[in-house]
């Protein structure tokens, strides 16, 4: 998990030293994704939108912008990579009963955060992850740890939404009572065949935990009604879709 | 006219000198006239794969959400594939679109027509160079093609002056050619003024 952790240090790095270049306040908040970090993310764009309307206004106000190559190097070493597709991420909260969040505000430091703005990333070889990218590949959706960007121009939805996906789920898991006598939690990663009907095909876990919450994931997953299938060219088509399920057991 | 379109199999962003200096994004071109035994990216191949089209003005709109970071590290587009020299015009409107700041890099095997490669040299920052062997019997055994034409477009671009724009990859392909055979490819590249070289051997995939 560690290459979308790393291009998101590097990424928000880049932008922390636009900013300082330009003397742009930059207030970078911490990363709250819960799901696995795919190197960008909402809040990371949203970041970056941030600092190109600051950038244009201190340009249309005839101040000098200094950008090119800024960065330039800091990266040379790293031969890291990431990829970014939109996934969504649930929590699925043990006893008394499921809930499920999708993006949780953390008190704690998570994964793909940096901890503070004043906390320079300095990245070394070794730090990176070493699973190598090769040059000119597309990452085949077969490998472990990988999100395939599909190529498709609309991607599946759930009827009614993310929310009503989250909801679906949380009202049909089960905390495997096992599990959950033996506070076993953690997070599942699993991904599935959204078929071009939208019907739910195969499923595999990509990361698991424990069988029986692998197991139970599974289950859900397989079980899930129809999706609003992805489309190109105006033409439905099959779509693999990454979903984080968190089994955790609250206080 | 209408504008020039290409098959895209994919688009990967926030590539960290893989394909390239800086931040990259990699655009994967469908088609290729090789068949290599190991070749990476077989989606790329064939008709029966998923691809999207573009317009070199869609591919702009579509990956210019990175300009920033191409523009603060010195990173820009890789076009790969495939073969992104069968797309000369495509990617000369992408220039005209995306100016002169963002670094343009190709990752080809050359083996396409002369014009192709002297119409992209004035465009191009970088060229990636899988050259798979020089020794005209391995190539064709690997990739079922003479190089005829990868030699012609070496020296094309060694007329140009463009060498030290280039990284050679010198693979060792598993039961084609020997650490011997990659040294007289790297002789015989230097000979014509290539010095970037990247020697690494073929990881072979299951399909």
């Amino acid at each position: 998990m560690a290459r979308g952790k790393q291009t998101c240090k590097i990424l928000k790095e880049i932008r922390r030293q636009i900013a300082e270049a330009n003397g742009i306040e930059f207030a970078t908040s911490e990363c709250r994704y819960k799901g696995d970090c795919l190197g960008t993310c909402p809040k990371c764009e949203a970041e970056v939108r941030y600092l190109e309307q600051q950038l244009r206004s201190r340009s249309i106000a005839g101040k000098a912008v200094a950008l090119a190559g800024i960065s330039a190097g800091m990266i040379l070493m790293s031969g890291c990579n990431g990829t970014s597709t939109n996934q969504s991420s649930y929590t699925l909260q043990g006893e008394p009963e499921i809930s499920v969040e999708q993006i949780e505000v953390a008190d704690t430091i998570e994964e793909g955060e940096l901890p503070a703005i004043e906390d320079t990333v300095v990245l070394k070889k070794g730090e990176i992850d070493d699973t190598e990218i090769v040059v000119g590949e597309i990452i085949d959706p077969e490998q472990e740890d990988n999100v395939y960007e599909a190529i498709v121009d609309v991607r599946p939805t759930f009827p009614g939404g993310d929310e009503k996906l989250m909801e679906w789920i949380s009202q049909h898991i089960v905390y495997p009572p096992g599990c959950w006598e033996s506070h076993i939690q953690g997070r599942v990663i699993i991904r599935f065949l959204i078929k071009a009907d939208g019907s739910v095909g195969e499923a595999e876990i990509i990361r698991g935990v424990y069988p029986e919450l692998d197991k139970e994931a599974l289950r859900v997953v397989k079980s899930l009604p129809k999706f609003n299938p992805a489309t190109l060219n105006g033409k439905a088509v099959e779509y693999w879709f990454t979903l984080p399920i968190t089994f955790k057991l609250t206080d | 006219m209408e504008p020039p379109r290409a098959k895209v199999i994919g688009v990967a962003r926030h590539r960290l000198a893989t394909d390239g200096d800086g931040v990259t994004t990699l655009v994967a071109f469908h088609g290729c006239p090789l068949h290599c035994r190991y070749c990476l990216n077989p989606q790329s191949l064939g008709d029966g794969g998923r691809f999207k089209e573009y317009t070199p003005e869609s591919l702009y709109r579509e990956v210019s959400i990175d300009e920033l970071y191409f523009l603060a590290t010195n990173g820009g587009v890789t076009f790969g594939g495939g073969e992104p020299c069968l797309r000369p015009q495509f990617i000369r409107e992408f220039r005209g679109l995306c100016g002169p700041e963002w670094q343009l890099n190709l990752e080809t095997s050359l083996n396409v027509p002369m014009d192709n490669i002297a119409s992209l040299l004035p465009v191009v920052n970088t060229l990636i160079i899988d050259i798979k062997d020089m020794n005209p019997d391995i190539y064709r055994d690997y990739t079922g093609q003479s190089n005829a034409l990868v030699l012609e477009n070496l020296r094309l671009i060694a007329e140009s002056g463009r060498q030290s724009d280039c990284i050679v990859r010198i693979p060792l392909i598993p039961g084609y050619n020997t650490d011997t055979d990659r040294d007289a490819s790297r002789k015989a590249l230097e000979a014509l003024g290539f010095t970037r070289f990247d020697l690494f051997t073929y990881q072979l995939r299951k399909h």
